[in-house]
């Protein structure tokens, strides 16, 4: 029968380390956990919250300081507290499990905003609320988040992933061409496979045309006029997304 | 009693003088549901032992669960008086304060009221309204003063402290119909006075005659009851009895049994004075201390002889069960000895039909109120709708027009129809239905005139529908507000069940189906297209509790469309809208409205889960000018010159302007963001339309501008009076503002301008409305440096909201020379050209965003109006709710003629949610607030606010961790859009758990 004794051992609590190696060496310093993160995002700026104690150790659970030569071969100075906030500033360490989720929700709900915010329900031409969209992203599509990867980026997947489920769209782009001269019609034929809806449309001396685009191709179409017209023909931004602005009662 | 058969209740109807429409009014709890049940028991439709447990009317799950009424139903019952039958068609009404619009489209069908009030509480709030309700739609009342066992039970009262208590609530009830009236009168004659010269020095009060309003016992429109016992009656029942045993005649006795009056016995006089001599009045001595004999015996002290003896002396008949269980149950005895010996339903039901009025004898007064508007006068209307007025007064089942009022649609389970309802099967909801069509709406209305046929055709009027416009112009159906549409099915209300009826003679109220393509909530069925459709219901609760509704699963959003449709057409008080946000919301009159919507919507309308949840509040960001007092209210320039110099270091120049570089460093753009004068942001604001118009009117080709002349004025216009507001705001600082104006935004139309102060480009006004093409090169660009802007105004560096009221002025904007191109040729060009523009978009919106965060910025509040009227006993507490959700008092009046308050304030939307429950409960339902949304106000507070100096860190701490109201809404928005939110995972490192898992 093993009996504990506390005295005998003594367990790292509350302890987040944070490494780094310089010079062939390695240095720990003893921190708080959930703290290290607040610190380089300067919201906590007190450095005793962070720090467990000012030393610089090259093993923490063992115990074992660094030495103070090593110190100034690798960090140019001795000054525990200055090495300290080098290590902080650039060491790597294990992200504990609050800082983990409280990062992946607010990532999660930038996502949700972004979808919100770029998709519209195609029947009523209304943006769907980001917390409908929220929910839809965890009951329909089971989406994880990624954590590396930008929200942008994955806002467009999860698109992608909705449309497949439900009846979701993005928010289309109101685009105006001015094509001067002949070249107005040779371009227009080319446009068409990138323009949903041509709203109006005239061609006097020059093409003039409103017509909504899908917001992804608007980068092609930019190029494609440029490139076509030689610098003559313009494209102008009219409404970044066409919604229903409007309240409406039943 | 047998039940009455529909042939009996089609025979009735055929003559008016037949028929009585009444509705019960009263508190929330004051019995209503259970008198209708004791009148329901006297037709045997439910057995007189269930009656007052039953709650018959109340045919909800949720109803029954919670035991309020929620909605009015309407019930036909047959009543004999002497030898004439009479057919009462008794609606009864919530009590609830929400469900005030209930109480309305009851009222608006009856001619009469039973108002009803606990002796225990006396008059309520809700009392108030509905007797408010009842005279403004001049319904006559009969008073059921109900509960009197309470008094005897619970209160433990003598007869004598009873007869007191009942004299004041009378008095009570009868001060507030004085009030009524007085205001009606004083209104009427301040009206008159104002058009007239001569000043008459009455009040008019003396000159009216206003005995009839009363309620008193003597002129029999008084009931005593207890409706859970079962038992009422009138001084006119005793006054019968005792006139034979006394040798008194009756009418005399009728006229003292109520009041102080005692009885000689030496000289067998009817004396006055009986509370001055000390005396019991006839009151107590032959009403009251019989009941309490029996009370006492029966129920108190259980004496099961002197039970039967009174049982005897009454000469009545008591079943042997009854007498059985008396020991056990008391209350199942008395019930039974009380309701042969003074039946409830017949006391109600004699005075309801020789009081109330019948539907032929509809007097002017009211058929006026119903045709037109209060602020209309009747001899506005058109000749032709003035000549109904005679069918209305007729009440003619015989006449040509059929005029029938729809006052609100019914949404009826299908398997409730009388058509699907299985005639010889007992367990009806054994059956299960397929393919049904789950809701069926079935209009409430009255019939006015003539006689609704099954199969006739008739013209359905909207609310708005004007019937001069027609007759004057002669169009026929082509108008929006009236249609066409022909009664597939007539139906008489039997509570929670349905009889067909082929026809229905004027006078009745009967239930319709087939209009539910045609009526939304109310409207008016003619025959003939002159008449005015009945004026507005005339609701005391407003709708005001809003809360957000979506499906549980996205891809149910379209049967949450359908069921919210559908919800309001079943309920006019509910208000359903879609906002700009995409949310679908629901507005309540309170909680258990809001409750009630929400379980229709789940369980009947749509079918789907839904989940509820406080509407998102929009915020709005704006730069102020630099405050000149810190927080402490101390001149910023005395304490610290090292923060200002900070600031201006940071800016790069003094006045606030920012630097931003393209990053290849072919451009520079120097903006500063001002904040803009309110006179300008108003006109922006009011006239959105018309800066949506002029620009995208920017860079059209044609120079003739296609607009009309009107337009163009109202642009000149706009300009005109933006100019006055530049200028009436500083002469020199915005000198020449309006022609430099390069963009509205966001979204082209927004309170937000982008100011050309480049001197050296030299841009066209956006006034032209047509364009002179000079140079492509820079209007190439310039179209970049307004997506920039449109972009930054849109969403701000506060929380990602619109900006509001904010300037930018661009100060300089250089395009270095293209370094080499000319070598390159032609195709070089254009790409730079296109990466150009694409760089300037986002250094522009970059610009903009720095030179606001450069500026002191603040966070603007949506705020709402908010009118609370308040009695002066709870003014306390309506303010106390006031400040505590950062509302602001503007003004307080005294409301002429009543004691009520009429206070206006100002409440920020995000405090609102839950703020209408909060003052209602906290004032016991005695103020009630309208919210309205009025403008955007900025909050005073900086979301940045530190304590900096010495004072500042003693007075607030270290931390300020008082409540700054700006960073908890900054913060708020944050967190939902996920955005950063400058806060610490942990705050104290020390107080975390510190054990580890595995131990």
């Amino acid at each position: 029968m093993s009996i504990f004794t506390p005295t005998n051992q003594v367990r790292l609590t509350n302890v987040a380390i944070v490494r780094m190696k310089k010079c062939g060496k390695r240095f720990e310093i003893a921190c708080y956990k959930n703290k290290v993160m607040s610190w380089r995002n300067n919201t906590e700026k007190d450095i005793d919250e962070v720090l467990q104690t000012h030393n610089v150790f090259t093993n923490v659970s063992k115990g074992q300081t660094a030495k103070n030569q090593d110190l100034i071969k690798a960090f140019g100075v001795d000054n525990q507290t200055e090495v300290c906030r080098q290590i902080l500033a650039k060491g790597e360490l294990q992200v504990s499990e609050k800082e983990r989720s409280d990062h992946l929700e607010a990532k999660y709900r930038d996502i949700a905003t972004l979808v919100a915010d770029m998709c519209v329900n195609p029947d009523t031409k209304r943006p769907y609320t980001m917390t409908v969209i929220e929910r839809a992203m965890k009951e329909d599509i089971h989406y994880s988040v990624n954590p590396t990867r930008s929200a942008k980026q994955q806002a467009l997947q999860v698109i992608k992933m909705l449309k497949e489920k439900i009846n979701i769209n993005r928010a289309e782009m109101r685009l105006r061409f001015f094509i001067p001269g002949k070249e107005g019609k040779r371009i227009r034929d080319k446009l068409r496979p990138m323009i949903k809806r041509v709203e109006t449309e005239e061609f006097t001396s020059a093409l003039e045309m409103v017509c909504l685009v899908d917001p992804g191709s608007y980068r092609a179409i930019f190029d494609l006029v440029s490139k076509e017209s030689r610098g003559k023909g313009r494209v102008e931004v009219m409404d970044l997304k066409d919604v229903e602005e409007t309240e409406e009662m039943f | 009693m047998k039940a009455t058969s529909i042939e009996k209740v089609k025979e009735l109807q055929q003559d008016a003088s037949n028929i009585r429409n009444i509705c019960i009014l009263a508190h929330v709890d004051h019995g209503k549901t259970t008198l209708a049940d004791a009148l329901i028991a006297s037709n045997g439709i439910i057995s007189k032992r269930m009656a007052g447990k039953l709650r018959y009317m109340d045919s909800r799950d949720d109803e029954q669960l919670r035991g309020i009424t929620m909605k009015s139903s309407a019930i036909s019952l047959h009543y004999l008086l002497e030898t004439k039958e009479y057919l009462v068609n008794l609606i009864d009404s919530p009590g609830h304060v929400d469900f005030g619009s209930e109480v309305c489209t009851a009222v608006r069908l009856c001619d009469g009221a039973i108002v009803v009030v606990d002796v225990v509480e006396g008059v309520c709030p809700q009392t108030h309204a509905v007797l408010r309700q009842a005279w403004l739609e001049k319904l006559s009342p009969i008073l059921v003063l109900n509960k009197i066992d309470r008094l005897i039970t619970e209160l433990k009262f003598t007869p004598d402290e009873a007869h007191l208590h009942l004299q004041q609530v009378l008095e009570q009830v009868n001060a507030v119909t004085g009030s009524l009236y007085s205001a009606e009168v004083l209104e009427k004659t301040g009206q008159t006075e104002s058009s007239q010269v001569v000043y008459d020095w009455s009040s008019g009060l003396a000159d009216t005659d206003d005995s009839k309003l009363y309620f008193s016992p003597s002129h029999g429109n008084v009931v005593f009851a207890s409706a859970v016992d079962g038992w009422g009656f009138k001084i006119q029942h005793f006054s019968r009895i005792f006139s034979k045993k006394l040798g008194i005649r009756e009418k005399i006795l009728t006229r003292t049994l109520w009041g102080d009056y005692y009885v000689n016995t030496k000289t067998k006089k009817i004396m006055k004075g009986a509370q001055a001599k000390g005396k019991k009045t006839l009151f107590v001595q032959f009403i009251l201390e019989n009941l309490w004999a029996i009370y006492d015996a029966v129920f108190i002290k259980r004496d099961k002889e002197r039970s039967e003896k009174i049982t005897k002396s009454l000469n009545l008949n008591i079943s042997a069960r009854d007498v059985r269980v008396g020991k056990s149950e008391p209350r199942a005895y008395l019930q039974s000895i009380c309701s042969q010996w003074l039946p409830l339903a017949d006391a109600v039901l004699s005075s309801v039909c020789q009081y109330l009025p019948s539907p032929s004898e509809i007097n002017g007064d009211r058929v006026e109120g119903l045709m037109c508007a209060a602020t209309k006068s009747f001899s506005a209307l058109h000749q032709e709708s003035r000549a109904l007025k005679q069918d209305f007064l007729s009440c003619d089942p015989t006449s040509s027009t059929t005029i029938v009022l729809v006052s609100k649609m019914v949404a009826v389970e299908a398997k409730l129809m009388p058509q699907n309802k299985p005639r010889y099967l007992l367990c009806t909801s054994l059956l299960v239905f397929e393919n049904e069509k789950n809701e069926q709406f079935i209009a409430f209305a009255r019939v006015f005139s003539g006689t609704l046929k099954v199969g006739q055709t008739l013209f359905v009027l909207g609310p708005k529908y004007d019937p001069t416009s027609i007759l004057d112009l002669n169009v026929s159906a082509s108008n929006p507000h009236v249609s066409q549409t022909s009664v597939t099915s007539i139906y008489l209300w039997m509570g929670r069940e349905l009889e067909s009826l082929e026809e229905a003679p004027a006078g009745c109220i009967v239930g319709i189906g087939g209009l539910e393509d045609v009526v939304l909530n109310s409207a008016t069925l003619c025959s003939s297209m002159a008449c005015p459709p009945f004026n507005a219901l005339t609701v005391d609760v407003a709708p005001i509790i809003r809360v957000a509704v979506e499906p549980y699963l996205l891809s149910e959003m379209n049967n949450l469309v359908d069921g919210l449709k559908l919800l309001n057409q079943a309920d006019p008080c509910v208000q359903v809208m879609v906002q700009e946000t995409g949310e679908h919301v629901v507005i309540a009159a309170g909680e258990v409205h809001l409750q009630r919507c929400l379980d229709d919507l789940k369980n009947r309308f749509s079918k789907i889960e839904i989940k509820a949840s406080a509407p998102i509040v929009p915020f709005r960001e704006t730069v102020i000018k630099r405050p000149k007092v810190d927080v402490l209210n101390e001149l910023i320039e005395t304490q610290d010159k090292n923060i200002m110099q900070k600031w201006s270091k940071e800016k790069g120049r003094n006045n606030g302007s920012v630097v931003i570089e393209t990053p290849n460093k072919q451009s520079t753009l120097v903006v500063r963001a001002v904040p803009l004068p309110t006179d300008v942001v108003k006109i922006l604001e009011e006239q959105s339309d018309l800066l949506k118009l002029l620009s995208s009117m920017e860079g059209l080709l044609q120079l003739p501008s296609p607009l009309e002349q009107e337009t163009l004025e109202q642009i000149k216009q706009l300009k005109s009076s933006l100019e006055a507001a530049f200028s009436s705001a500083g002469r020199r600082k915005w000198s020449n503002a309006v022609d430099r104006i390069w963009s509205f935004g966001p979204r082209g139309n927004g309170p937000n301008i982008l100011l050309n102060n480049e001197d050296d480009y030299n841009r066209p006004s956006i006034w032209t409305c047509a364009y002179v093409d000079d140079d492509l090169q820079s209007k190439e660009c310039d179209q970049s440096i307004v997506s920039g802007f449109q972009l930054a105004t849109l969403s701000g560096p506060l929380c990602e909201e619109p900006m509001h009221g904010v300037c930018f002025v661009v100060e300089e904007w250089k395009i270095s020379a293209p370094p080499a191109a000319s070598t390159e040729g032609q195709k070089e060009q254009e790409d730079r050209i296109g990466l150009l523009s694409g760089r300037l978009i986002s250094a522009s919106k970059e610009a903009c965003r720095r030179s606001f965060q450069a500026q002191p910025q603040r966070l603007m509040a949506a705020m709402y109006t908010c009118n609370v009227q308040a009695t002066a006993e709870v003014l306390g507490k309506v303010y106390a709710v006031l400040g505590r959700r950062e509302g602001r008092v503007l003004s307080e009046d005294l409301r002429d003629g009543t004691n009520s308050f009429d206070i206006h304030a100002t409440l920020p939307v995000a405090e609102s949610f839950g703020f209408a429950e909060e003052i209602r409960k906290r004032t016991s339902g005695l103020a009630s607030p309208q919210l309205v949304f009025s403008h955007w106000e900025v909050v005073n507070s900086d979301p940045f606010w530190v304590p900096t100096t010495e004072e500042e860190i003693q007075h607030y701490g270290e931390k300020a961790d008082f409540e700054n109201q700006a960073i908890k809404y900054m913060n708020s928005v944050r967190r939902r859009k996920g955005l950063f939110v400058e806060e610490k995972t942990v705050e104290h490192a020390e107080k975390q758990r510190t054990l580890s898992k595995n131990k």
